[in-house]
């Protein structure tokens, strides 16, 4: 019998709470059922609807799959259409424009109207999990718990803190350029 | 002051595409002697073995950010006067201020324009 083996199936899921925050999720939601778990199992079944209702192996098997090739693809058709329009941009610099250089801008250009429908189809998947998933955590009342995130979790969030790492902000949010220009006394 | 459109320039950004975008536009400006790096380990690297003129650094990159870079050229005596313009999309007030603090020169947030550049480039150097 392998070491595995031996181990109880509450010692299985001791074990892989720690590497799993995924596991560590669903262990909080199984054991927020068992105490929900009424004689008739009617809030077990609640959990159940919500849980069926994220459509889990949908998620897994196409939809979020496809999602991250969408968004692959969208990464690599903008460094394509942007290098070109670079390339074209930085011949004009060297020599007299041509209309044929300004119609292979204008072209390469189109890869806007591409990336946007990707994006869309991405952020609808986003929208509906996150629909779904606050409808989840709504049935059971599962709370965050800082214990889910792991080591890796932890030292990124520390070094974002340090490094005061935001990423862009979106539009309206964040300081404007004359702003900063102010704030610096420039 | 003059500014001496010879000198050595650092780009350091973790995009390529960003590298050649300001390396056109220092072009534009009459700016020809331009280096780059990847983050800013690499040009804190570069900076070791050659003396540059200005440095214009991205802030989000690892595994040294640009941030952590302006730390160590300022703390460094060989280097900490040499001017440091961050060119990041970090717009957030403290981001400017914890730049300021650290000493960096001029702070322009992306995206921005040639006009945008020169402006900082000439008042970094008072011209």
């Amino acid at each position: 019998m392998t070491p595995n083996k031996m181990l109880s199936l509450s010692q299985l899921i001791e074990t892989h709470k720690k590497k799993s925050h995924i596991m560590q999720s669903l262990l909080d939601i199984s054991l927020r059922a068992d105490g929900m778990s009424g004689a008739d199992g009617q809030p077990c079944t609640v959990l159940h609807d919500a849980i069926g209702q994220l459509r889990p192996d949908q998620m897994r098997r196409r939809a979020i799959p496809e999602a991250i090739a969408e968004l692959h693809e969208i990464g690599k058709l903008n460094e394509y259409s942007v290098n070109l329009i670079m390339e074209k941009t930085e011949s004009l610099m060297d020599h007299e424009p041509a209309l044929d250089d300004a119609m292979e801008i204008l072209q390469a250009c189109s890869f806007q109207d591409i990336a946007g429908q990707r994006l869309a189809k991405v952020t609808e998947l986003l929208e509906t999990l996150e629909e779904r998933f606050h409808s989840l955590v709504h049935e059971t009342g599962v709370q965050d718990s800082h214990e889910a995130m792991g080591e890796e979790d932890l030292e990124i969030e520390r070094r974002r803190k340090e490094q005061i790492l935001h990423g862009p902000q979106l539009t309206g949010d964040g300081v404007s350029q004359d702003e900063i220009d102010a704030l610096l006394g420039a | 002051m003059a500014i001496d459109m010879n000198m050595p320039i650092l780009v350091v950004d973790d995009y390529k595409t960003m590298i050649r975008i300001i390396r056109n536009l220092l072009k534009q400006l009459g700016f020809n002697n331009v280096d780059e790096a990847s983050d800013g380990t690499e040009a804190y690297a570069k900076m070791q073995a050659k003396k540059y003129g200005l440095i214009i650094s991205d802030w989000n990159m690892e595994p040294m950010t640009g941030y952590e870079l302006l730390q160590k050229v300022r703390s460094n005596s060989d280097l900490t006067r040499t001017p440091f313009i961050m060119v990041t999309a970090e717009s957030k007030t403290e981001n400017v201020i914890a730049a300021k603090k650290a000493g960096v020169n001029n702070y322009i947030v992306k995206p921005f324009n040639a006009a945008t550049l020169r402006s900082k480039i000439s008042s970094v150097f008072g011209a």
